[in-house]
């Protein structure tokens, strides 16, 4: 009769499973470890040389900010382009075209707007767009018609009678008004 | 055996210490150092990018003959009272029409225009809105009367508003008076014109280029074409005239 020692076997290979798996942690482990110090390492790295190239670019930027500064050519075109913003602003240009108010178009339009009998002794533009004109009609009536010329007139707006009296020649109107293009 | 199973949570322990004291800062410190990087790159290229408008603007200016004296003459950079004292003149005369007087306040007393900079194609960085970029045109306040026929007047005025020096009429005030007169001398009707103008200037300084953002290298031609067409080339030869004099305070 043969006796066969299963138990014995059991144990060996248990204890050898058990082994197999305490080094295959360990290596697991200390593989880890090496990735960490090597991830460190590395990064310390990249971090040195990125910030070397800064030091270099920030240096090179340093440079052509001081080329720029100064510069004439700069200053010229600065300085025209400036101009040219002014003038447009100015002569109001707009497609190709001058669009500020020419003095001598109101006074155009004040001459197509004049009745008979009618005549003006003091004409004033007194800047954005507002006219203060004063005639004198030898007839209330002439009056009328002029100051309902300028109420119904194309070229101006808000058209208003400031006074009106009687001299011993003439009778004497004072009116304000706005132009009506003005931008 | 106990040592080697206790050897990973301590590795594993060391490992998120590491991590915590050692590898995140430096992921921290890499981003923000790359984040640097990108914006010197960036400022780099903006720069070259400046240079390369400036000098294509700079070729325009030059290509376009006499732009940049006509522009320069229109809106000097210093006061000319000379200019405008002289010009009104040359105008009155050719216009037949009595220059009566002609004074001059200086800008300090003039509030400046608020003209506002449309930059099409340099505008400071700090204000992108259309007001306050660049500067204010500087101005001259100059009163002119004249007195004359009225078709003349209109000629003046007309003349005057396209005269070559930048210019805002501010006001106008034409009256029509009566002279004394008796038998003989019939009363006479004249005209006369109060005309405000305010002349202006720009005031340079040296630019920041770097505060500066240039964007297209485009040069406002539009506006150097209509100054071409508009500005009256009816304008006097001024040159400086001086010779010596033994008595300045006698007349030749």
């Amino acid at each position: 009769m043969t006796t066969i020692n299963l138990y014995q076997n059991n144990e060996k290979s248990a204890q050898s499973a058990s082994q197999v798996t305490a080094n295959m942690g360990f290596i697991f482990s200390l593989s880890i470890l090496i990735i960490t110090i090597l991830a460190i390492a590395g990064l310390k790295f990249a971090s040195y040389e990125i910030d070397k190239e800064n030091v270099s670019l920030q240096a090179d930027l340093d440079q052509q900010t001081n080329s720029l500064v100064g510069l004439d050519d700069l200053q010229k075109v600065v300085s025209l382009e400036n101009k040219l913003a002014l003038i447009r602003s100015n002569l109001q240009i707009t497609n190709k075209s001058v669009g500020r108010i020419k003095m001598t178009d109101i006074l155009g339009s004040i001459e197509k707007d004049m009745a008979p009998g009618v005549v003006l002794k003091t004409y004033t533009y007194e800047g954005d767009g507002k006219v203060k004109v004063n005639f004198t009609t030898s007839n209330f009536s002439d009056s009328a018609k002029q100051i309902l010329n300028f109420k119904k007139s194309a070229y101006f707006s808000n058209a208003a009678l400031s006074n009106i009296s009687r001299s011993e020649k003439e009778i004497e109107s004072e009116m304000t008004m706005n132009i009506k293009n003005k931008k | 055996m106990r040592l080697k199973f206790l050897f990973f949570p301590i590795i594993l322990i060391i490992s998120i210490s590491l991590f915590i004291g050692f590898i995140w800062p430096e992921i921290t410190k890499i981003q923000t150092l790359e984040k640097s990087k990108n914006d010197i790159n960036a400022n780099l290229q903006d720069i070259q990018n400046k240079k390369n408008a400036i000098s294509q603007i700079k070729t325009k200016i030059n290509n376009s003959g006499d732009s940049e004296s006509l522009v320069d003459n229109y809106l000097p950079e210093n006061k000319s009272e000379e200019k405008i004292i002289n010009n009104v003149n040359f105008l009155a005369t050719s216009s037949g029409v009595s220059l009566v007087n002609i004074s001059v306040k200086d800008q300090a007393q003039i509030t400046p225009t608020n003209t506002q900079i449309s930059n099409v194609n340099v505008e400071t960085a700090s204000t992108s809105t259309s007001t306050g970029t660049g500067k204010d045109a500087l101005l001259d306040e100059t009163t002119i009367v004249v007195n004359g026929d009225y078709d003349k007047i209109k000629l003046f005025l007309d003349q005057l508003e396209k005269i070559s020096i930048y210019n805002k009429i501010k006001s106008v005030t034409i009256t029509s008076q009566e002279t004394q007169g008796e038998g003989e001398n019939k009363p006479k009707t004249f005209i006369s014109a109060n005309i405000v103008v305010n002349f202006g200037y720009v005031n340079s300084s040296k630019i920041n280029g770097v505060k500066l953002a240039v964007t297209q290298p485009k040069l406002d031609e539009e506006v150097i074409q209509v100054l071409k067409d508009y500005v009256s080339d009816k304008s006097p030869v001024f040159e400086r005239d001086a010779a010596e004099r033994i008595n300045p305070f006698m007349a030749n």
